[in-house]
């Protein structure tokens, strides 16, 4: 015989009593596992979505607008993808799908499906859509699509010198197949359960309509298929550095856009690229390898004009020797023998000279600088050299000026000089210093457009080191001659071609390798990321589902552990004779409490067995839930059962500590009573004033205890504490003196709560904050315990009733609820508890019209907001900005709108249940936000310069303490929060550099409340360009309208900006969307807590067994005494109704008042589902109240009365 | 040569309960009693005078509001709550009214349920060897691994005598052990407690109200006002 055994032996024995313990820790188990395990499906299916979008795809290196050989990916097995931002629609128009990633891959895409698609690969003249796509589009294989695809654009689109014209390309194409998530149907970088829109395209077909000849600008690998040389790159390195590594030994400065050529006219080389302005990192590397590069700066300029006399749209160029004096000043120029007849200009002269800001994009600001004629050139080399120049797209290959498809319109149209550009091309007519070109002309893009390295004699100067004065490019010419008009050192005609020598062929050999020492892929964005480890990280990381379910369904678990607890009190009450002879045996209290526990565990261990199979179900039940009725919170209906060994195990032991430690509670009162009062068959509470001689220690100490309050009650009346007095005739009972305290103290607590609560609910109307959920339920919650305040007073009031003449069979039952007055205030605060908080949550349900217009209301007061799947370019604020776009002035009248530059990134929105690893970056002048001072600030940004807060947070000058390189950012405060998992004042590192590859860095300044702005990481447009010059225009805009034309302004700028795929959305809908997750999960609590409260009063009905089972002898007496069994049943069910009558209307009267600002906010309040979760709570508790009764009241009563 | 030590000695004890009209109710009044090793003591009265309690107050299920407590030299009512339950597992062997046998277990393991509150594994397997020699001895052997519920009343009662015994207690209290048996078994139960006194050298106070039961103890007090008074003279 061991303890063990004794458990076994008391468990097998009981276990029919057992079974409602048993099925309770059964229930709360299957609920507390099962949370958990909505938690693993949510996670696993998250993971399953990641995986499902990258396929065998583990490293992918995406460079946006910058274009690598499509070699560079096959010479790194990996596959080669063009990816374009475009739009769809289906043949007939009828249905249109903006922001499609249009995919040109080749067969080797496809092997890096999990599984492969029926096709090898996509025929030319055909698309493959993804199921989202198929479905958006209603297409199927052999339907015809349209897909506008934006080119891809040498010259960003923020260039005022770029063409605009024709910057998408329609393609008419064949539906060929519709893949699924396992063929690679899903495949995008960025981590969103929602699935994108794929369009993909034979690569050649798309290189070819696109201008993109054999280039790619996205390449994904498995690693395993990568070729690496192992030995070479030390030990153990990563699969990621590898690839890297190989990159590095694999790429040539094509991949970025940098081409090293022969001058024709010349023995020199020349480094330039078709984005037209080189990237900082390849001056600087330029200059490095060779101490004699020349770096160069040629740009339009759209007037030069010299008193009367003027020419429009020659090209000027900056530099330094020899094409200037090495001390030619910055207002001095240097022009050409044509320019100087043309202006009739001499030496000494003034010349005005008029461009567009480089960065002013449509907008073309124009901008004029005079400066004094230094000297005339000769139209001779070095300066008559039409290749300065650089391939201005729309320009260079133009016959005539008039032929130019520039990005501007040639307004100066009779000051063209065609002559010049027929005989001259683009020879610039003027030289600047390169100091003064580049602050004309400099430009977030670059500041040179060419860098020329003269032929030398000797190829090992590339070896050396950069000098001292490799940064100082005006002083870096080892032979400076004054120009003159004399002087002609060019050795041939310019333009006048010359086969590239020997000599040259070495050096530029020789020039290319050291470039390549020099230069790094990362400075240029090519660098792979390894997306698959990204995405898994995103979905691990990604919303705690399981934390979630077990918060909903709170109530029902604490529900099942109260009903266990009760259940098993119940069970060892009925065995308090046993428990009483444990005692008397020499057992401790605390060893009798172990053995109960242990039997406790048992059950516990067993239920939690039972739970777990349960949880399945529970599980699956929520994830049918979650996507169906609360879809919104999820935004996918792709969510798959997972169950991990480790949760499954976790859950267990949770069940079973949650329900063992329900049972210890349950145990502790239980034990504590005195061997003797169990063994007399006790353990009823002894608040009774009758005398019994079998009562013991714990009733003398009871009947002590009851005599110091009597002496306090006494003293406090000014009496002498006289245990041994005669009572008064008239002095109250010691008990009713006891209570008479709790009463009054009870009264007073209720009267002080009120009192606060309708204080607090008059000054939220006084003030104007009816909209203020937290001071309404503050009230409400003041109130709920004054309720119960005064219903602990009521209770005490009734069970020092003496109104015999007034009793009646109901009065009886009501006055019986004072009987047991603990139990039954637990059971009223439980139920109050349950319906005040089911029902008084939804106060804070967000209402997307609650002061939509305001600017401190989560719309920011705007009333559309816009998403682009192209950038726009023109200023929609302006007239010829909208002019350009085909807007007509009057349509748009009162609308003005903040635009915001788009990097591309992870949703950072409650919508996505990934965490967001690289949150979508938004650039915005922040002046526009705060002239309208735009949304409400849950955080300002702190150490501002005094006077100066919210979305000046953003602008670097306005902080007081250095910020380095970290970028000042704000946020939703709900995106930084729970999507990015951070807080204000924390600094975000992004995964990836920045174009110049630099680490990407924010310091997060400020959060905004709740917003439709959640999401995005909102920057200065400053520090967005400066990071990311290639992010061209803008694609995220915030519209406001007059209320009244809001419908009229949106249907206008779609039809517009059409094919830009502009999507416009009611800021109202965008915040309903957002706040649908919030409030979807204010309806899972409700309806998983009214399920709670449904449960919850079927441990009422256990409270009334219990309750009756106690009395048997004397509900006996009754019977004995000519009460009719009806009339008991009566008696019985009168006391647990008033009971279960008194907790609800408490938690409804206090959630009436909570909940006030929903009502009168008109917002949503489900008053149906509310009221039918407390009918059902209310009939539920009545039913469980009559069966309890019914079953308790069976057999012989009388039988009990003997017995007694 | 000075008397020995009596085994139980309760000095001017006093038990009082609060009353209904505010007062205290006194139970027992300055009661004292000594018992002498292997004695046997009936304790009569009429109901309500406080039998039950006075037994409760010697069984440790109970203290005193004053007076003396003291079993085998030892004062009980000085005792923390373990010390009492090491006492009452040790010292005392209880014998109820109704038997309260755990009905899940056998009578061998219901015997053995006191060892297990000592914690000492080393003597249960010789408690294993005297409950089966106890069983034996009153008769049961053929009832070990019967259940409580397959036993007739007067074969409760015994396994009952037999559970008080296993620890070798030095007093043995009874109360009301024969108030739930027919005659004969009665009588057969007070003859097995006066024999196991004797064999066991145990005393034993029966608190009771049948008076053969009484008059077959060494010792017949009477419990009346709060006090204990010998009713034979002894």
């Amino acid at each position: 015989m061991t303890l063990r055994t004794l458990i076994l032996r008391s468990l097998r024995f009981h276990l029919r009593a057992h079974l409602g313990v048993l099925l309770g820790a059964t229930l709360g188990s299957a609920i507390l596992i099962g949370a958990l395990l909505v938690g693993d499906s949510v996670r696993g299916s998250l993971r399953d979505m990641a995986l499902a979008r990258l396929g065998k795809v583990e490293a992918a290196m995406a460079t946006g607008d910058r274009l690598f050989r499509a070699e560079l990916a096959t010479n790194l097995k990996a596959a080669p993808v063009l990816a374009l931002p475009g739009t769809a629609n289906s043949a007939d128009g009828a249905r249109r799908a903006n922001r499609v990633n249009v995919l040109g891959v080749d067969d080797s895409f496809w092997k890096l499906a999990e599984k492969a698609p029926p096709f090898a690969t996509v025929p030319p003249n055909s698309v493959v859509l993804n199921q989202a796509l198929a479905d958006q589009l209603a297409a199927k294989p052999g339907d015809e699509v349209l897909l506008r695809v934006s080119k891809v654009s040498a010259l960003s689109q923020d260039v005022a010198l770029t063409t605009r014209d024709g910057q998408t390309v329609a393609l008419r194409l064949r539906v060929h197949a519709v893949v699924g998530a396992e063929e690679l149907g899903r495949f995008s970088l960025q981590a969103n359960q929602v699935a994108p829109f794929n369009a993909f395209v034979s690569l050649g077909l798309l290189q070819n309509k696109v201008g993109a000849t054999d280039r790619a600008n996205l390449t994904a690998l498995h690693y395993s298929d990568m070729e690496v040389h192992l030995q070479l790159w030390g030990p153990n390195p990563s699969s990621l550095e590898l690839i890297n590594s190989s990159l590095r030994g694999k790429w040539n400065p094509n991949d970025a856009q940098l081409d090293l050529r022969a001058l024709t006219n010349s023995p020199a080389l020349e480094l330039r690229t078709d984005r037209i302005f080189l990237d900082p990192p390849a001056v600087r590397a330029a200059l490095a390898v060779d101490t004699n590069a020349q770096p160069i700066l040629t740009y339009l300029a759209t007037l030069l004009r010299a008193g009367t006399n003027a020419t429009a749209y020659p090209m000027v160029t900056a530099a330094g020797a020899p094409l200037v004096p090495a001390d030619l000043r910055d207002d001095e120029v240097v022009i050409n023998q044509w320019l100087a007849d043309q202006l009739q200009l001499k030496p000494g002269g003034e010349l005005e000279l008029s461009y567009f800001l480089p960065d002013s994009g449509a907008r073309l600001t124009e901008a004029t600088n005079r400066f004094r004629v230094r000297s005339i050139v000769p139209m001779q080399m070095p300066w008559a050299d039409r290749t300065l120049m650089p391939d201005f797209p729309g320009i260079a290959s133009a016959e005539r000026i008039g032929d130019w498809d520039a990005g501007f319109p040639l307004t100066h149209r009779k000051l063209v000089d065609d002559p010049y550009w027929k005989q001259w091309r683009g020879t610039p007519k003027a030289f600047v210093s390169l100091s003064a070109g580049r602050k004309m002309w400099g430009n977030r893009f670059g500041d040179t457009t060419a860098i020329r390295f003269p032929v030398a004699a000797d190829v090992r100067r590339l070896t050396s080191p950069a000098g001292a004065n490799a940064s100082d490019p005006e002083r870096r010419s080892p032979t400076r001659r004054e120009p003159s008009g004399t002087t002609n050192n060019a050795g041939s005609e310019s333009g006048a071609p010359q086969s590239e020598t020997p000599r040259v062929t070495s050096y530029r050999n020789e020039l290319e390798k050291a470039l390549l020492a020099q230069l790094k892929p990362a400075d240029f964005g090519l660098v792979f990321q390894p997306v698959r480890e990204q995405a898994l990280k995103a979905s691990r990381e990604g919303q705690d589902f399981g934390g979630l379910f077990i918060g909903f369904s709170f109530f029902l678990i604490v529900a099942a552990c109260v009903l266990v607890a009760l259940l098993f009190q119940f069970g060892v009450e009925q065995r308090a004779k046993e428990v009483g002879t444990l005692l008397a045996l020499g057992f401790t209290p605390k060893q009798v409490r172990r053995l109960l526990l242990g039997e406790g565990a048992g059950l516990a261990v067993l239920g939690a067995a039972l739970g777990a199979v349960g949880a399945v179900w529970y599980a699956r039940a929520m994830l049918h839930g979650l996507s169906t009725v609360w879809r919104d919170a999820v935004g996918t209906s792709d969510l798959r059962f997972h169950a991990e060994p480790a949760t499954l195990a976790g859950g267990f032991v949770g069940a079973v500590l949650v329900a063992v430690f329900s049972l210890w509670l349950a145990l502790r009162k239980q034990v504590k009573q005195p061997a003797r009062v169990l063994l007399a068959g006790g353990g009823e509470e002894v608040i009774s004033n009758q005398f019994s001689a079998i009562s013991g220690e714990g009733d003398a100490r009871l009947g002590l205890r009851r005599q110091a309050e009597r002496d306090a009650a006494l003293a406090s009346r000014g009496a002498e504490p006289t245990p041994t007095a005669p009572p008064e005739p008239k002095a109250p009972s010691p008990l009713r003196s006891a209570g008479a305290v709790q009463d009054g103290r009870m009264n007073l607590v209720g009267a002080a709560c009120s009192v606060v609560a309708f204080a607090l609910l008059g000054w939220a109307v006084a003030t104007g904050q009816t909209a203020n959920a937290g001071a309404f339920f503050g009230a409400g919650a003041l109130l709920l315990i004054a309720a119960l305040a005064f219903t602990s007073a009521l209770l005490t009031r009734l069970e020092r009733s003496e109104s015999a003449a007034a009793l009646t069979v109901s009065g009886l039952g009501i006055r019986n609820i004072t009987r047991r007055r603990s139990r039954s205030l637990a059971t009223a605060t439980m139920l109050a508890c349950g319906s005040f908080l089911v029902l008084s949550i939804g106060v804070f349900r967000l209402d997307e019209n609650a002061n939509a217009t305001q600017r401190s209301s989560g719309t920011g007061g705007f009333a559309l907001l816009g998403e682009s799947t192209l950038p726009v370019v023109q200023d929609l604020n302006t007239k010829a900005g909208r002019e350009a776009l085909g807007l007509d002035a009057k349509s748009l009248d009162g609308v003005s709108v903040v635009p915001f530059r788009v990097r591309d990134g992870d949703d950072a929105s409650c919508l996505n249940l990934n965490r967001a690893q690289k949150p979508r970056l938004l650039g915005v002048k922040p002046d526009m936000l705060v002239e309208r001072q735009a949304f409400q600030f849950a955080t300002q940004p702190d150490g501002l310069v005094k006077g100066f807060n919210g979305w000046t947070g953003l602008e670097r000058h306005f902080h007081t303490l250095p910020l380095g390189d970290e970028i000042p950012a704000i946020a939703d405060q709900n995106s930084i929060l729970w999507a990015m998992g951070k807080k204000v004042g924390d600094i975000i590192e992004y995964p990836e550099p920045d174009e110049r590859g630099r680490p990407v860095r924010l310091r997060l300044v400020g959060a905004v409340a709740n917003s439709i702005l959640q999401g995005n990481l909102i920057i200065a447009e400053d520090e967005f360009t400066a990071r990311f010059p290639s992010e061209a225009g803008y694609r995220y805009f915030l519209v406001d309208a007059p209320t009244n034309r809001v419908a009229d302004v949106s249907a206008t700028l779609t039809r517009a900006l059409r094919d830009f795929g502009l999507e416009l959305t009611p800021a109202t809908r965008r915040m309903a969307q957002l706040n649908a997750v919030q409030n979807t999960y204010l309806g899972t609590f409700q309806i998983l807590g009214g399920l709670g409260l449904l449960l919850g009063s079927a441990g009422l009905g256990v409270v009334v067994l219990r309750n009756v089972l106690e009395r048997r002898g004397e509900l006996a007496l009754l019977l004995a005494l000519g009460f009719r069994a009806k009339a008991l049943r009566w008696l019985v069910l009168s006391e647990h109704a008033a009971l279960l009558l008194l907790g609800l209307l408490s938690g409804v009267v206090a959630a009436g008042v909570a909940v006030l600002p929903s009502v009168l906010g008109a917002g949503e309040l489900p008053i149906g589902a509310l009221a039918l979760t407390l009918g059902g709570v209310l009939v539920s508790g009545l039913v469980w109240t009559w069966l309890a009764t019914v079953s308790a009241l069976r057999g012989q009563l009388l039988d009990a009365l003997r017995n007694q | 040569m000075s008397a020995p030590a009596p085994l139980l000695r309760l000095a001017n004890v006093t038990k009082r309960y609060p009353g209904a009209a505010g007062g205290d109710l006194p139970v027992l009044r300055g009661l004292t009693l000594e018992v002498a090793h292997g004695e046997t003591v009936a304790i009569v009265g009429p109901s309500g005078c406080g039998k039950s309690t006075l037994l409760n107050l010697i069984g440790t299920l109970d203290l005193p509001d004053s007076g003396e407590l003291i079993l085998d030299g030892q004062r009980l009512d000085t005792l923390d709550e373990l010390a009492l339950a090491a006492t009452r597992n040790r010292q005392i062997g209880f014998i109820f009214q109704t038997h309260h046998l755990l009905p899940q277990c056998t009578v061998l393991e219901n015997v053995l349920v006191p060892t297990l509150a000592s914690g000492d594994t080393a003597s249960r397997a010789q408690a294993l060897d005297r409950a089966k020699q106890l069983l034996t001895r009153v008769g049961l052997s053929e009832r070990m691994n019967y259940r409580p519920g397959q036993l007739s009343g007067g074969e409760r009662q015994r396994c009952a005598v037999v559970r008080a015994l296993i620890n070798q207690p030095k007093l043995l209290l009874a109360d009301e052990p024969t108030g739930a048996l027919d005659r004969a078994t009665a009588d057969s139960l007070a003859s097995l407690l006066l024999d196991l006194n004797r064999e066991q050298s145990t005393a034993l106070i029966v608190v009771t109200h049948a008076p053969e039961l009484a008059k077959r103890m060494g010792r017949v007090l009477e419990l009346r006002d709060g006090q204990l008074v010998s009713c034979d003279g002894k």
